[in-house]
């Protein structure tokens, strides 16, 4: 079993640096696809959704914020699991966004070994695990 | 939560509040060895004025606080760190990648500065991007030495800039 992944990010290196994160931890991805916004990313998601978002929050023309609440608001997307991955790690933004639905909270500065833990259960099990 | 505020020593150079001051070293070594793979080479001090040569980025912040917070980084520090993060094993990275990495550096900083200062505060950092010396923002700055070189931030609140 493989999965498919969505990484929203309006930063080219950060989506780069997740990617390779995601790629080296050894789970079965079948797809990463990558969103510059949350709009892209509901547009992409709308088309074909994906087994889980990674997203940041900080983001134009649709902020992280209004994609979880798009998703979890459209029947068809609103089982998909979502990471929230932000360096906005002050109380309140951390709450409210797991108060709207998300599965999980990365807050930057990480080490690749934390992403890892947060897609234990979300994603099908390891193949192989290797070091960044 | 205390504010981060600079302060004038008795011979009027520029310090940080000692509390601050580790807030901000214990952020550089995280952000260094979590996400860029580089160890800090020296334990971080404070300067008044950036590294001559550097490449200058700057951000805004707003909300509950507002300010600067500005990086700049000597040029192999710039092209090492984007090698880094980018995995960029053989080839060097392009300009338009270490200008990229730096923004997402001077991200990674105002965001985890700001969330450490103001655990209870509400902001909105706005994109960074690439400025000269003069509009990058002023000092205090912390000194990070890295094996490539000299890597310095610095965080202004409103009311200094």
């Amino acid at each position: 079993m493989s999965s498919r992944l969505m990484i929203v990010d309006d930063s080219p290196v950060m989506r780069s640096f997740i990617r390779r994160v995601v790629q080296i931890s050894g789970f079965p991805i079948q797809e990463i696809h990558e969103a510059t916004d949350g709009l892209d990313a509901l547009e992409q998601l709308q088309r074909s959704p994906a087994d889980l978002v990674l997203t940041d929050i900080n983001m134009p023309r649709m902020d992280g914020e209004e994609l979880i609440r798009a998703i979890k608001t459209d029947s068809r997307l609103c089982d998909i699991p979502i990471i929230v991955v932000s360096t906005d790690a002050t109380q309140h933004r951390v709450e409210s966004l797991l108060h709207l639905g998300a599965r999980g909270y990365l807050a930057k500065p990480f080490p690749p070994e934390r992403l890892s833990e947060l897609l234990e259960g979300l994603l099908p099990q390891r193949i192989e695990v290797k070091n960044v | 939560m205390f504010d981060h505020k600079t302060t004038l020593s008795s011979r009027g150079t520029a310090q940080l509040d000692p509390e601050v001051a580790e807030t901000w070293r214990q952020a550089a070594e995280a952000i260094m060895e979590d996400m860029f793979f580089e160890p800090l080479a020296d334990t971080p001090g404070v300067i008044e004025v950036p590294p001559p040569g550097a490449i200058f980025c700057r951000a805004e912040y707003s909300g509950t606080h507002s300010g600067v917070m500005a990086l700049a980084a000597e040029g192999p520090v710039a092209r090492s760190l984007a090698s880094n993060f980018l995995g960029l094993e053989e080839a060097d990275p392009t300009e338009e990648q270490q200008a990229a990495t730096l923004c997402e550096l001077t991200n990674i900083f105002c965001g985890c500065l700001l969330s450490q200062l103001h655990p209870d505060g509400r902001f909105r950092i706005g994109s960074p991007y690439i400025s000269n010396a003069a509009a990058a923002g002023q000092g205090p700055w912390m000194r990070i030495a890295l094996d490539r070189g000299i890597l310095a931030i610095s965080l202004l609140p409103e009311t200094d800039v």
